[in-house]
């Protein structure tokens, strides 16, 4: 080591000692020289900040879905107890704890001691029948209550012990639900009650979910997990014609009650976090985008030689048939890969992706829970575009969409070719009055005369080739939908993912129902699986809904037009 | 095997019970952080754990010479820098920020915590490559762009706190290697350009904590509690504390983050100066010496700046932690080495302190018996 070396690490040292020094002094100072001013702080007033009750979440008839509850601090000032032995005694059988241990805190000589930092309820009720009660302090600590259990779990989300929401609604209107807290100096002697210092109230939040339809989502997606061997799934219930959400339903779901023992994963709401290969269920998009254009007719037709090559990808049929000259409703119907990648081709990239956009993928819908997902479609011009994208993409391959943005493109089908903005949150009741969500139209990718030949091609593919969808009474129309699962960018040989997208009345639709299955054992194909899962529900939706049947709801127009 | 007993000779077991006096005393503290915060229970076993494994890892790093580490030191920091860039790309998200490479559902690594030891290691073997062209000021510019490209990547995450660390442990270990004033002068000037453009770029909360401290009054409400119970906290603590589990400012839930970033908040209010302040500080401050004094007795110019930079970060990382409780500086984040909860920060300090070992064990250039 050179002399100019030696030097600088020793100035090195004088630098280490001097700032240790500094921030020695500063500790001296306030633990010695203004100890006393502090300790009259900590013990006798102090800051503090007082929050609000957090907004209560009603659904959309007033049944209370999150409301608050309180765990308890239960703590003690030793100099003011009695019977130490006693107390002793009696609180370590409540509090499940060595009585040694409690003893011990109690005849200590600090200002306060905590015996146990959070108890439930029932714990601190039991203290309160105590004779001497008044000598403990029992401190309520605020914790949100669930009253339906697990139900809804991803649209609430959870709140944690800070009182923040960590997903879902209560995570997206966290501002909205906790208010705003106020501090002031109040007195912390364990004797004396806090100060009241709220600022804003916290405002009630009221959904669009209804909660009946909600359970019935709930039994139908888990009994369709047992029946088809499903590892997971969703359902979505939707109202095209204003973007409500009545049901958002995954499964496994979680009690936000007791968040904290949960995975990271588990907390995601699949329907809007997570994504997948969509599959067929895109060649509607791909039939209404190619009608919209003008390029095609309802009437048009194609010849399908069942394999069509795009920039060194070949596109085959799923069963590798090849049917020759063909109409626009069969491609529908038999759901012809090479008929969809021909439409795009034809379209070509500009075009297609133009309406892919329209149609909102690649980008979240804006749907008022936290952390939603944006998909993933890569456009050209991108390093990860390849030419084989706008073939594979026409039916639903080589992008990645969450549950949420399918129902969305698709609901401008059956609404006319106007997707409106989904939304969960219908009311906000706050302190300065109640603000009522009024629906919002997010975009019109296809006009409404397509929109209807695409619904009347629906309607026929239902009927002529899913009749596993299709229930009594009620004309459907949808699609179905056979994902295969990327992992590591390779498709699992054996699993898939089975949707179905369905809405009806088809003639004039109320609701439109999104039901996705991953990953089923009994049969890979989503015509067999999601489809009668979807039929099971909407046989039900209906009742509960009261969505008069066909030929009811037809002969009632004909007598009001006669009666006039 | 001979050769093996020779070098475990120089084994440095009064730096080894340090450390492990300090990271149980750091338990015992986050025990009491954590009490009444289910969410949190499990944090006192997973430190202890952690350090378990830690310890593993320090024997492992001993073992190893750690010239060859500074052999592949162009692997090390290229490495480095492609797992800086993975964090941006695909990292975890954790309060708005991307720091870790998620692993598993349980396990997240932060790479810039394994990165400030590695690059002390690289950057040591990086002035030694460049000792005899240091007057040059090419070789200046290299050095700066060496420590920008890290430093730019972690502060995109961001993470204000450990960018400082790098650029700090840059600082010293240039310093000792020799650096001419002139040039410190210039880049200084440069420093104080680059800030200026910076700023604005910073994100919000990083431009508050450091408003914040500036001037308290335009703190938010929330930022400037923190702060006062930590004053809090420290002051009432007095000479001997409130005792085990007893602070009321801590127990009664007034302190917030309190496993990481206001341990030491904790830690003064519950022993109070003697027992706690000054034993934690005073611990440190004999790590600190014996690292260092390996930096004096060796004679490999890469090994002693390994030492110093190592022996920068955990000055560092305790000055900014305890100076954040008591005011002197911002609020940045960073944590109290082996106290603070953390399994990457623990397990990369326990790489640092077996590295110091593997220098030390190897200060000798040759081995007689």
């Amino acid at each position: 080591m050179n002399k100019s070396q030696q030097r600088r690490l020793t100035l090195i040292t004088v630098g280490l000692t001097l700032a240790t020094i500094i921030i020695m002094g500063r500790l001296i100072l306030f633990q010695v020289v203004q100890a006393g001013v502090w300790a009259d702080k900590a013990t006798n007033e102090v800051r503090v900040i007082a929050r609000p009750d957090r907004g209560i979440i009603y659904d959309r008839n007033g049944a209370v879905l999150a409301a608050n509850a309180a765990d308890y601090q239960i703590g003690v000032s030793p100099h003011l107890i009695s019977n130490p032995e006693k107390m002793a005694t009696d609180l370590a059988t409540i509090l499940q704890k060595p009585r040694y241990e409690i003893l011990g805190a109690l005849q200590s000589d600090a200002p306060y001691v905590l015996l146990s930092g959070r108890v439930s309820a029932q714990i601190a009720d039991t203290i309160r029948t105590l004779e001497y009660a008044d000598e403990i302090q029992i401190d309520p600590l605020p914790r949100r209550f669930y009253p339906q259990g697990e139900m809804l779990c991803h649209v609430l989300g959870y709140v944690d012990f800070e009182g923040r929401g960590g997903a879902g609604v209560e995570g997206y209107y966290q501002r909205e639900l906790a208010g705003e807290a106020a501090t002031a100096v109040v007195n912390i002697s364990p004797l004396t009650e806090q100060r009241n210092v709220i600022a804003h109230e916290g405002a009630d939040l009221v959904l669009t979910i209804d909660r009946s339809i909600q359970y019935l989502v709930e039994q139908h997606l888990a009994n369709a997990l047992q029946t088809y061997r499903a590892r997971s799934g969703s359902i979505i219930v939707m109202d095209p014609r204003t973007g409500a959400i009545l049901a958002m339903a995954s499964s496994p779901c979680y009690d936000p009650y007791k968040f904290y023992e949960q995975d990271r994963e588990v907390l995601q709401n699949p329907a809007v976090q997570q994504q997948h290969e969509p599959g067929s269920v895109m060649k509607l998009i791909t039939m209404a985008a190619a009608l919209d254009s003008g390029l095609f007719t309802p009437s048009s037709t194609y010849y399908d030689a069942g394999v069509l090559e795009v920039g060194g990808h070949r596109t085959y049929n799923w069963d590798r048939s090849g049917p020759g000259i063909t109409d626009m409703t069969t491609l529908l119907a038999r759901s012809l890969n090479v008929g969809a990648a021909t439409l795009s081709t034809t379209l070509g990239p500009d075009l297609y992706y133009s309406y892919m956009q329209k149609f909102g993928f690649g980008r979240p819908t804006g749907i008022d829970l936290m952390a939603e997902a944006g998909g993933t479609m890569w456009l050209p011009g991108s390093e990860f575009w390849t030419e084989s994208f706008l073939a594979t993409n026409a039916y639903g391959q080589g992008i990645a969409v969450t549950p949420l943005q399918m129902i969305t493109a698709i609901s401008a089908i059956p609404n006319n070719g106007v997707i409106m903005q989904p939304y969960l949150v219908q009311e906000i009741r706050g302190e300065n009055g109640t603000f009522v969500r009024e629906p919002r139209e997010l975009s019109r990718p296809i006009s409404p005369e397509v929109a209807q030949q695409v619904n009347a091609m629906a309607i026929t593919a239902v009927a002529r080739e899913v009749t596993a969808a299709s229930i009594d009474g009620y004309t459907i129309a949808g699609k179905t939908g056979t994902a295969q699962i990327a992992e590591n960018g390779i498709y699992l040989p054996d699993d898939t993912i089975g949707s179905f997208i369905g809405w009806l009345p088809a003639d004039n639709p109320e609701i439109i129902v999104f039901v996705k299955l991953d990953r089923p054992k009994t049969q890979p194909w989503g015509s067999m699986t999601a489809a009668p899962a979807f039929a099971d529900l909407a046989d039900e939706l209906v009742v509960l809904l009261d969505i008069p049947p066909d030929n009811v709801r037809l002969q009632a127009d004909v007598m009001e037009a006669r009666g006039n | 095997m001979s050769t093996r007993i020779s070098t475990w000779r120089y084994f440095d077991i009064w730096l080894v019970a340090a450390v492990l006096l300090l990271t149980a005393y750091g338990v015992l503290i986050i025990r009491s952080a954590v009490t009444g915060a289910p969410a949190f229970e499990g944090l006192p076993a997973a430190q202890v754990r952690w350090a378990a494994i830690g310890f593993m890892i320090m024997l492992t790093f001993a073992a190893i010479d750690y010239r060859v580490l500074t052999s592949m030191h162009w692997y090390i920091y290229f490495g480095l820098v492609a797992a800086l860039i993975f964090v941006l790309v695909a990292g975890a998200f954790g309060n708005e920020t991307r720091r870790w490479i998620q692993v598993t559902s349980e396990i997240r690594i932060q790479p810039s915590e394994f990165g400030r030891v590695f690059l002390a290691v690289t950057f040591a073997q990086f002035l030694a490559n460049r000792r005899h062209k240091i007057h040059q000021f090419s070789n200046t510019i290299a050095a700066v762009i060496y420590i920008l490209i890290p430093v730019g990547l972690i502060f995109l995450e961001p993470d204000l706190g450990m960018s400082l660390t790098f650029l700090v442990l840059w600082f010293v270990m240039i310093w000792l290697a020799g650096l001419p004033l002139s040039h410190f002068a210039l880049l200084a000037l440069l420093g104080v350009m680059g800030l200026a453009t910076v700023f604005p770029f910073l994100q919000e909360y990083q431009k508050e904590r450091i408003t914040t401290f500036i001037s308290p009054e335009s703190a938010d409400e929330e930022s400037l509690f923190n702060i006062e119970q930590a004053e809090i906290s420290i002051g009432s603590g007095g000479l001997f504390g409130k005792g085990y589990l007893n602070g009321t400012q801590s127990q009664l839930g007034f302190l917030r983050v309190q496993h990481t970033d206001f341990i030491f908040s904790v830690l003064t209010e519950e022993m109070g100066l003697i027992f706690g302040s000054l034993v934690v500080l005073a611990l440190m401050a004999f790590i600190l010496w014996r690292i260092l004094r390996v930096a004096f007795i060796t004679p490999d110019p890469a090994g002693k700046m390994i030492c110093v930079g190592i022996a920068t970060i955990l000055f560092f990382q305790t000055t900014v932690s305890v100076g954040m409780n008591v005011r002197v500086l911002p609020v940045t984040g960073l944590t109290l080495p082996f106290v603070s909860y953390g399994g990457s920060s623990l397990t990369t300090l326990f790489i640092a302190i077996g590295i110091a070992q593997s220098v030390l064990m190897r200060h000798r250039k040759q081995e007689f018996g």
